[in-house]
């Protein structure tokens, strides 16, 4: 009796740790561990407005911080609340050029790179007007 | 694997869990094996039958074994950003935008679409 006790506590305890992730129940912003709202305190005032499908991503983005590079890490910080605050379209048209992006050899990604830096070398009212399509 | 075997494995992974300290992945794969097996659980019409299916010995100590497999099993690389095409799933694709060199901007920038034209035209 008491082996099937302590295995029937272990499957209980299973199920009531995972409680907070199953379906129909999102997870609120105060029931995030303190460590997982430092994380993705970016984020925290879009939060509410966010349906769950979209908040466990972020849970499970900010799951991967710890594995990330320092570098990384500071990207993910630095540009989580501008990816949340852009239209469903752009992110959308990030994602597909992102994958474009991904089809590319190695090598032309890193030169793609260094083409980025030398665009935002150039003076902002020389990018404004190529935005404009002035290529004079 | 014999009843008493499932009795050890299931004392190994409550030992395992009572003393915390897992990864931030092991963690993910355990909320998500978690939440499949409650699926499953709720999927369930006919509580009484499942009920009795739970008496079953040995239904606790299966569990305990996936639980086991999912902190023990080498990890698939799913914690990396997408390397190719065929990776780049949603959840991927997002997680690469947010960490990779290139800022966001860069695939978002009209101006510099066409200033890599104009350049590849001179």
């Amino acid at each position: 009796m008491a082996g099937y006790a302590r295995r029937l506590l272990i499957l209980l305890t299973a199920l009531a740790a995972g409680a907070s992730f199953a379906q129909g129940d999102p997870p609120f912003w105060r029931d995030l561990s303190p460590t997982m709202q430092g994380v993705l305190g970016p984020i925290e005032a879009e939060w509410a407005g966010m349906d769950e499908e979209r908040r466990l991503k972020w849970i499970a983005i900010g799951q991967h911080y710890d594995t990330l590079t320092p570098g990384e890490q500071q990207n993910l910080l630095s540009r989580m609340r501008a990816w949340v605050q852009l239209s469903p379209a752009q992110r959308e048209l990030a994602r597909d050029r992102y994958r474009q992006w991904l089809a590319i050899p190695a090598e032309q990604r890193e030169a793609l790179r260094e083409r980025w830096q030398e665009y935002q070398n150039l003076p902002p009212e020389e990018r404004a007007r190529i935005r404009a399509g002035d290529h004079r | 694997m014999n009843a008493a075997d499932l009795d050890r494995l299931a004392r190994r992974v409550a030992r395992r869990l009572d003393r915390g300290g897992l990864s931030p992945h092991q963690e993910r794969r355990l909320s998500e094996a978690r939440g499949r097996a409650l699926d499953r659980f709720a999927d369930g019409r006919d509580w009484r039958r499942w009920w009795q299916r739970l008496a079953v010995p040995a239904l606790p100590a299966a569990l305990a074994a996936v639980l086991l497999a999912v902190l023990l099993l080498p990890d698939a690389g799913n914690d990396l950003p997408p390397q190719s095409v065929a990776e780049a799933q949603p959840f991927r694709l997002d997680y690469g935008l947010l960490v990779d060199d290139l800022p966001i901007d860069a695939y978002l920038d009209e101006g510099f679409r066409q200033w890599l034209d104009t350049r590849a035209d001179s």
